[in-house]
């Protein structure tokens, strides 16, 4: 399976590309975690040099790179001068609350939008296939932010939900059961509005390549043979139909992700959002560096995922320039 | 030039047709073109498609190459035109050899020689008209209007269009009209060398026949050379004087039309041979047509 | 009546497409056929005569803006006017089609045994066991030894001819009485062509189907259909013995074709010599004539030509032709 190894290998090196490039533009960036510290006249020059090398920071970029990767492999992440504590367990229990929304809303937007693009497809022209088009232009041309916000004022004019965090004040007392239904109400709203600003997309490219195989000399063959419609749409359409769909996994991956750290701003939500919104104004050099590090891990690795699960759809795939014809 | 290659005893390559002209137009020796497979994690391969192809054409005459699928004819094709660059030999035009020549230089040969392809209408854009079609090459050298609009006019009626037809778009047009189409835009450079990839496979037994008979036409008017490509030995017994039998990169056969017909000798030409017959035989034995 | 032998009638069918805009397109108009049982009936015409459209309306294949009009009895009932479930059940178990070009029909993504257990599945309430078994039969009479190999092998992993093959054993693979071929060796190179026919020819020996078969060119049906009918611009203009029909045809539309079929297969002619082509172009099927179809490329046209369509004469008494050179 070179396939999965080339996938693999180009993974790894992506993953390092990004936290050259990361290392690179935090540098570039104006500014250091002890510019205000600087403006204190309480605190001498020399107490911060001692801060500065204390933290390793006035070695040279390619010496700090350096190190951030030897400990990065020993999954050590650095330190943060704002919060004075390791990075690394700073930021999980923050990346669990972003990685619980994104992947909900990710296994959400799927679920919805592949039957509903099939269908649509499958009944072209019907009144689903016309609500699915009206729908989701509507939802295309609107920006998110304003989804967002208009969303978060409904919520919180009807009272639906609860609004802001992601436990009730008094949910260290509840059952088990309880916590559960807890979390997921406080959860349905930043889902909600991360679903609706990607699942029209999806729908929509989920409709045009079913279509384009619906259309297909060998799925009108297979119908001329006797091919019920159901099991023609789904042992003999959406595998193929599947191909740029998958394709597609990737790409939502990224759009989610980059969308729940904006939702988790709006809507209060503890995850890496707010983290690192508050990391970069205060140029919490290694904070930030580890959060990126984390969100571009997340997505590499879903667009691994997505890489090996095209070969386990498409056979040409795993054939890709094996032998000459 | 020429000579007998040591390994290819049963072909002769200053052979000349009885014809009568002699003026030789493209003398091709020792042509090579491999390809590779692999990419930056794989080991690359290659993989030769013509092994070595030596042949000559005179002015005005019809040499096919045929073969099964995968022999190599098309990439020689593909190499004489220039769409290829060949890995090694000569491909000497008019005495020029354009193997290697780069794009600029290429230029003045590229009117020279013209390509026809099996399915026309990937070689067109279908939104064009047929105008469009046939001028584009006159548009890209600069010509006029009016006397691109004559000229394309001209060449529609030479190849049995209706000029009333020009502004009909490309998809409108049948199968055999395509090809007629394609032909009058190989013609617009006023090519010597027309090169005719399976230009005439895929269509009807009759539109065939009609296309066929327009090549004999359009080669007596213009005093063309055809470069003639296909897999079948029956048609291409009627338009060539001259047959090679392609196989596994090699032409392993090379004469006149009428002795490589009649008097095959290769086991590949044997067998071309024989399915020619296999299925034109069972015809003749109902309609009584002799062989 | 339906006679007891007729497994398939096909009456004045009219195949209408309905175009953007003017009168809808005719693309097969009145067509009347007989196939009797353990028949292979050849279907000839050119590109655009409508011999495609045909086979699809068989099935009910057609794009939905095509409009069938007449009747297709097969066994006495109306394919016309089957539900979508009874239709279902016609298609791969009673018909069954074998399409033009395999590399386009069959599914890139599903091996070679599942394409062909699809069809068995559809029709048939098999164990998976029993199904593999059976897929291995139609593997091993379409001519693959090894059926094991192909068996799980993916269609870009075949030749077009294997390809054809597994077309083939789907089509045959519910026992059909009726399979319709359309140009099934037309993108094959010859040598494969006569393989083909020979499995066609085999499996109505072994199985007595009926087969119907289209193309363009005549030498495919020597020696392999019993009858032909030849199509013009949506019509037949000719039904006979294929001996009669290639051998002494009637039509000047056939004569032409065959004059020409005949001198392409002279393999041994001289150069350069032109071929015995028929002039002009078949007509746009949107401006359909009043009268004979051929008219304008016929090379022996009377003045009632352009009139009137001709009705089919019988010159001999089992010998149909629509000309008025026979009467009228």
């Amino acid at each position: 399976m070179s396939y999965i190894l080339r996938r693999v290998l180009r993974a790894i090196l992506l993953s390092f590309a990004v936290s050259a490039l990361c290392f690179l533009f935090t540098e570039m960036a104006p500014g250091s975690f002890f510019d205000e510290m600087r403006l204190n006249p309480q605190i001498s020059p020399e107490t911060i040099f001692a801060l500065r090398s204390s933290y390793g920071l006035d070695q040279p970029l390619a010496v700090r790179y350096a190190r951030w990767v030897k400990a990065a492999l020993h999954a050590d992440l650095g330190y943060s001068i704002a919060y004075n504590m390791p990075v690394r367990p700073l930021l999980w229990s923050r990346a669990k609350n972003t990685l619980l929304l994104t992947v909900s809303a990710l296994a959400l937007t799927w679920l919805i939008s592949v039957p509903l693009g099939v269908w649509a497809a499958n009944r072209r022209g019907g009144w689903v296939d016309k609500a699915v088009a009206l729908g989701s232009s509507f939802v295309i041309s609107v920006p998110e932010l304003v989804i967002a916000v208009a969303l978060l004022a409904l919520v919180v004019r009807w009272r639906i939900l609860p609004v802001g965090g992601m436990m009730s004040a008094d949910s260290d007392a509840f059952s088990t059961l309880a916590k559960v239904q807890d979390l997921a109400r406080h959860l349905a709203l930043p889902v909600l509005i991360l679903v609706l600003c990607e699942i029209a997309i999806i729908v929509r490219h989920v409709r045009a390549s079913v279509l384009e195989v619906l259309g297909a000399t060998y799925v009108q063959a297979a119908r001329g043979l006797g091919v019920s419609q159901g099991r023609l749409l789904f042992r003999h359409v959406l595998p193929v139909a599947a191909n740029p769909a998958i394709s597609l996994l990737g790409f939502s991956l990224a759009g989610l992700l980059s969308g729940s750290l904006i939702v988790e701003v709006i809507c209060g939500w503890p995850g890496l959002g707010p983290l690192l919104l508050e990391a970069t104004l205060s140029r919490d050099l290694y904070l930030v560096i580890g959060g990126i590090m984390f969100s571009a891990l997340f997505m590499i690795g879903g667009n691994l995922v997505a890489d090996i699960m095209l070969i386990a759809v498409d056979p040409r795939i795993r054939k890709e320039g094996a032998d000459a014809r | 030039m020429g000579g007998n290659l040591p390994n290819m005893p049963t072909y002769s390559p200053t052979y000349s047709s009885g014809g009568g002209s002699s003026e030789s137009l493209l003398r091709v020796t020792g042509l090579c073109k491999r390809y590779t497979r692999g990419s930056l994690w794989r080991k690359r391969v290659a993989v030769a498609a013509v092994v070595s192809a030596d042949f000559g054409i005179s002015r005005g005459q019809t040499l096919a190459l045929v073969g099964e699928s995968g022999s190599g004819k098309s990439t020689v094709a593909r190499c004489v035109a220039r769409i290829e660059r060949p890995d090694a030999g000569q491909i000497l035009m008019q005495g020029a050899d354009i193997a290697q020549l780069a794009a600029a230089a290429l230029l003045p040969f590229r009117c020279r020689i013209q390509m026809v392809f099996q399915d026309a209408v990937t070689s067109m854009n279908p939104r064009f008209s047929a105008l469009e079609v046939i001028e584009e090459p006159m548009r890209i050298r600069r010509e006029t209007v009016h006397d691109r609009r004559d000229r394309a006019r001209a060449l529609m009626i030479e190849v049995g269009l209706s000029p009333d037809w020009m502004h009909r778009s490309i998809s409108n047009f049948s199968g055999g009209q395509r090809q007629r189409i394609a032909l009058a835009r190989a013609l617009t450079m006023r090519p010597q060398l027309l090169v005719l990839d399976e230009a005439l496979t895929g269509l009807d037994v009759s539109t065939q026949a009609q296309i066929a008979n327009l090549l004999i036409d359009l080669q007596a008017a213009h005093r063309l050379t055809y470069l003639l490509i296909s897999h079948d030995l029956a048609l291409v017994a009627r338009l060539a004087d001259l047959i090679g039998v392609m196989a596994e990169g090699r032409i392993v056969e090379a004469g006149p039309a009428q002795q490589i017909v009649s008097d095959p000798e290769h086991p590949a030409t044997k067998k071309l041979l024989a399915s020619a017959k296999a299925a034109a035989g069972k015809l003749t034995r109902i309609t009584g047509a002799s062989l | 009546m339906v006679g007891p032998r007729d497994l398939l009638r096909i009456r004045d069918l009219a195949v209408m497409y309905s175009a953007e805009e003017g009168v809808p397109i005719r693309a097969v108009d009145g067509v009347s056929l007989e196939i009797c049982a353990e028949e292979i009936v050849g279907i000839l015409g050119e590109s655009g005569c409508g011999k495609s459209t045909l086979a699809g309306a068989l099935l009910q294949l057609l794009a939905p803006r095509a409009k069938c009009e007449g009747e297709i009895l097969f066994r006495g009932r109306d394919l016309l006017n089957l539900s979508a479930a009874e239709l279902r059940s016609v298609r791969g178990r009673d018909i069954a089609l074998i399409p033009q070009d395999p590399a386009l029909s069959l599914n890139p993504v599903m091996t070679a045994g599942s394409l062909i257990g699809e069809v068995l599945r559809a029709h048939l309430p098999l164990g998976a066991e029993r199904r593999r078994e059976r897929v291995m039969g139609l593997l091993r009479e379409v001519g693959f030894d090894r059926p094991e190999e192909i068996y799980s092998a993916y269609t870009h992993q075949l030749s077009g001819g294997q390809r054809q093959r597994i077309a083939i054993a789907q089509a045959v693979a519910c026992r059909p009485a009726l399979l319709v071929a359309d140009e099934p060796t037309s993108k094959l190179d010859a040598t494969l062509q006569s393989e083909v026919v020979a499995l066609l020819s085999q499996i109505r020996q072994q199985h007595g189907t009926t087969i119907l078969i289209i193309s363009h060119d005549p030498a495919l049906f020597a020696g392999f259909a019993d009858r032909i009918a030849v199509m013009y611009a949506g019509r037949i203009v000719e039904v006979g013995k294929s001996v009669e029909i290639l051998g002494r045809p009637l039509h000047p539309y056939t004569q032409a074709l065959m004059r020409i079929a005949t001198s392409s297969v002279a393999t041994g002619a001289r150069a350069n010599m032109r071929l015995p082509a028929i002039a002009g172009e078949s007509p746009n099927p949107g401006c359909i004539l009043e009268g004979c179809r051929f008219e304008p490329r016929c090379p022996e046209r009377m003045q009632v030509c352009s009139q009137r369509y001709p009705q089919a004469f019988l010159p001999e008494p089992t010998r149909p032709v629509n000309c008025f050179k026979y009467g009228g």
